[in-house]
């Protein structure tokens, strides 16, 4: 059977996002596991398999680069585990391999996670020292996360004629937002002069702009719809679920298609997901979206290939309010990875995590009201990889 | 005695910097890239391909394994060629010259001669590269090698291993030195008795030529002496009329006449141009190459060598598309029918940031750029430069990094006035 309509989500639990001194990689999955596992009103011993989302094994000596990492933190053996990869969707692929499994009649109870231990080294010497070193020793020299965005920024700008004040209003939202996030990485509201002022990245981010680099893991557990409608104490419907990858890591700037105002993964797995999920009016539709804004732009960019607004609309979209919480459809009421963190294994299922708690009517202070149906974003590598869920209240 | 030989063509190349009458190259330029920058045009102009090439250089970056090899993948010329390398001292500009008369005479032509220099703490050196395109016959001047002299005799050195130069008492250099050579010389008529003298150290050898009655030297006050790249900087220069140089680096000697022909005037005007292009009076930005240890492999740099250095994409031979990237399969249609060709160098900036937490640098400038005639690159911006979105702009070689202990080159993003 397929995922969408079929797949539940029937537990979830999100560690706060951080800088973890106190706590390893296998801390931070057992919590964030043996958290769904415990809202799902199950044991660790009734779940029959698990997927683990982690990408960069090599910042934290190189544990959480297999499966045996779960054996290890939660007890799991000797069950089936893989660990999946693919860029910052990291995390939502762990959940599509889950929902696969349950779907394919595998496994009926299935736990994905997604975990990643970012601040054993300096922030600096994390993502950007790997990219700058580790990368093809041509094609990729020069080149960092910040410095591959900032590269839409400009382009973005110059193309629409929007202000440099527009990209800071997406970090002053969205760190407003999590002021009501009790797990969050940063609590604390910016303005946009602050976003203005703070040290430069790559032209024109500052940090401010920038995801910062952070510590966390989520998990979900998974079962199929029947099961979750006969046995579940809560759960919510994966709709659809998209997954568009585009282009190589390299090549992709390379290419004259690419016009560097927005994302064909982006376009490409919103279209599979709502075609799925019968979503023709995302505007509409959609109560509550959470997407990659791991910089300023990306989300104006985002609110055009998800289909919130039209090409060159995001500024005025996010300016308009309707993307603050209160608004028409607002986004990133978590925070966002600009305020949450990015720990890159643990974003998706942290975002999946988010739309359950409000579908479920849990989610606090931050609660948006009525949500029924929600969506989910995230992006990889300089744009190539992409993937869009659409999760509904049963 | 060697033959004369036809220039068909000639480039000077000078960086973009110049502090206190020395020319200054960006911190990755050295001198297989100013002497590809110096070429690459010249080639891009030519009709014919080379079959021989001469480097001539006193800052070879490789002691040992060879520096040729490297400019010819830059100027597309590896493969089938016969490639030689003269690193001794400023002389084996006019050296290069001879032996390029002596191969074309051979069967070996055309032959494209390269001379150029790096600067390293010499306080009367500048930076830059000089390329002559030379053949049997039918240039734009012709070139005399004249006669040729080594002795032991040393006015400027250096010990292998050692960092730091030594230097033969002024008197002594001027007694015994160029100028010794350049009067001896010009009593037995060369150059009609008034040539021009090049010699590392730059003092004595331009108040010998104006003893002699010579031109006299303007590039010692402009650019600082260039090595090898010196004498023939001073032939491109000085096309139009004739020119008699001697070139004496201590005991090492040679003397070529230069007589010009058609189109000498277009070669010297150029270089002229080059020399009086705008400069900045900026000290470049520097770059920290130990603050990246980037992953290298000697297999991929070898098997790669056609995209890192001489800039080859495909064509795609289904939807025409031009690659880079070389690809296993056109992403656009599918096809494995590619051809490779290399990219266009010039072309507009599409979009571009400066990125300030890149390592290697306080600031590091990307660019994406437009490539005239279709296709993308995507890369770093030269260190003495910004670009804005929409800037005409030109690839050329620099070096990249250090990984592994070799050099890696590869192309960077510059203003397009630079050549």
């Amino acid at each position: 059977m397929p995922i969408a309509g079929e797949v539940a989500i029937v537990g979830s639990a999100t560690t706060a996002f951080g800088v973890h001194h106190d706590r390893g990689y296998l801390d931070l999955l057992a919590e964030a596991a043996f958290g769904a596992v415990s809202d799902a009103g199950l044991e660790m011993d009734q779940i029959e398999s698990a997927w683990l989302g982690t990408a960069e094994p090599g910042l934290t000596g190189l544990v959480g680069d297999s499966g045996s990492a779960v054996a290890e933190s939660l007890g799991f053996a000797p069950r089936p585990v893989t660990r999946v990869s693919n860029f910052c969707c990291t995390g939502m692929e762990a959940v599509r391999a889950g929902a696969l499994d349950v779907a394919a009649g595998e496994h009926a109870l299935v736990l994905a996670i997604g975990a990643e231990k970012m601040r054993d080294v300096p922030s600096r010497g994390s993502l950007v020292a790997r990219t700058a070193n580790l990368t093809h020793p041509t094609l990729a020299k020069g080149r960092t996360a910040p410095g591959q965005f900032a590269l839409l920024a400009n382009r973005y700008m110059e193309r629409w004629g929007v202000s440099r004040e527009t990209l800071a209003r997406v970090a002053v939202k969205n760190h407003a937002h999590a002021a009501r996030n009790p797990k969050a990485h940063f609590r604390r509201p910016v303005t946009v002069e602050d976003v203005l002022a703070a040290p430069l990245v790559a032209e024109p981010f500052g940090t401010l702009d920038c995801t910062p680099t952070t510590d966390g893991a989520a998990a979900v557990v998974l079962a199929s719809a029947d099961w979750a409608r006969a046995n579940a104490e809560h759960y919510v419907l994966i709709r659809g679920f998209g997954l568009a990858v585009t282009s190589g890591y390299y090549s992709t700037f390379f290419d004259e298609e690419m016009d560097f105002l927005g994302f064909r993964s982006t376009r490409e797995a919103a279209a599979v997901a709502y075609r799925q999920a019968g979503v023709t009016d995302p505007r509409r539709e959609l109560d509550l979206v959470e997407c990659h804004d791991c910089f300023t732009v990306t989300e104006l960019v985002n609110y055009e290939d998800l289909g919130l607004c039209g090409r060159g609309e995001g500024g005025s979209l996010l300016e308009s309010g309707a993307t603050t919480h209160g608004g028409d459809i607002p986004v990133n009421v978590s925070g966002g990875l600009q305020a949450c963190g990015h720990p890159v294994g643990a974003t998706g299922v942290r975002m999946l995590a988010e739309l359950t708690d409000h579908l479920l009517a849990r989610a606090g202070e931050r609660q948006v009201a009525n949500a029924r149906l929600g969506a989910a974003h995230t992006l990889g590598g300089p744009g190539v990889v992409s993937t869009v869920a659409v999760l509904g209240a049963p | 005695m060697t033959p004369p030989i036809s220039l068909l063509d000639g480039e000077l190349a000078l960086p973009a910097s110049e502090l206190g009458g020395r020319t200054v190259a960006d911190p990755d330029e050295d001198a297989l890239t100013l002497a590809a920058l110096a070429a690459l045009p010249l080639l891009e102009r030519a009709g014919t391909r080379p079959r021989a090439l001469v480097l001539a250089t006193t800052s070879p970056p490789y002691d040992e394994g060879g520096n040729v090899q490297l400019l010819a993948e830059l100027l597309g010329l590896a493969g089938d060629l016969v490639a030689v390398e003269l690193t001794s001292s400023l002389r084996d500009g006019l050296t290069a010259v001879r032996l390029a008369a002596a191969l074309a005479a051979g069967g070996d032509g055309p032959v494209l001669v390269c001379a150029s220099h790096r600067a390293s703490g010499e306080h009367d050196a500048g930076d830059g590269a000089a390329a002559l395109l030379l053949a049997g016959d039918g240039g734009a001047a012709t070139l005399r090698p004249g006669p040729a002299r080594a002795e032991e005799l040393r006015d400027r050195w250096r010990v292998a291993g050692e960092r730091e130069r030594s230097e033969a008492d002024p008197s002594f250099v001027w007694d015994a030195g160029a100028a010794r050579v350049a009067r001896k010389l010009a009593a037995e008529g060369f150059g009609g008795g008034a040539p021009g003298v090049v010699s590392p150290v730059a003092r004595p050898a331009a108040r010998a030529e104006r003893a002699l009655g010579g031109p006299g030297d303007e590039l010692v006050g402009r650019t600082g002496v260039l090595g090898a790249a010196h004498p023939l900087a001073r032939i491109l220069l000085s096309l139009d009329r004739p020119q008699a140089l001697v070139a004496a680096a201590g005991g090492l000697v040679e003397a070529i006449e230069v007589e010009p022909g058609a189109g000498a005037g277009a070669v010297a005007a150029r270089a002229r141009t080059m020399l009086e292009a705008r400069r900045g009076s900026d000290a470049p930005p520097q770059i920290d190459w130990d603050a990246l240890s980037p992953y290298a492999s000697s297999p991929r740099s070898w098997r790669e060598r056609a995209s890192d250095l001489r800039l080859e994409g495909s064509r795609c031979g289904s939807c025409g598309r031009l690659l880079f990237p070389p690809p296993a399969s056109c992403p656009h249609c599918g096809s494995r029918e590619l051809a490779p060709e290399r990219l266009p160098r010039t072309g507009t900036v599409v979009t571009q940031t400066r990125d300030h937490a890149y390592p290697a640098a306080a600031s590091t400038g990307m660019a994406v750029v437009e490539l005239d005639g279709g296709g993308r690159f995507y890369g770093q911006v030269v260190p003495s430069a910004r670009v804005e979105i929409g800037a005409r702009v030109r690839l050329v070689p620099r070096r990249l990094h250090a990984g592994g202990g070799a050099i890696q080159y590869f192309w960077k993003i510059a203003p397009e006035e630079v050549r």
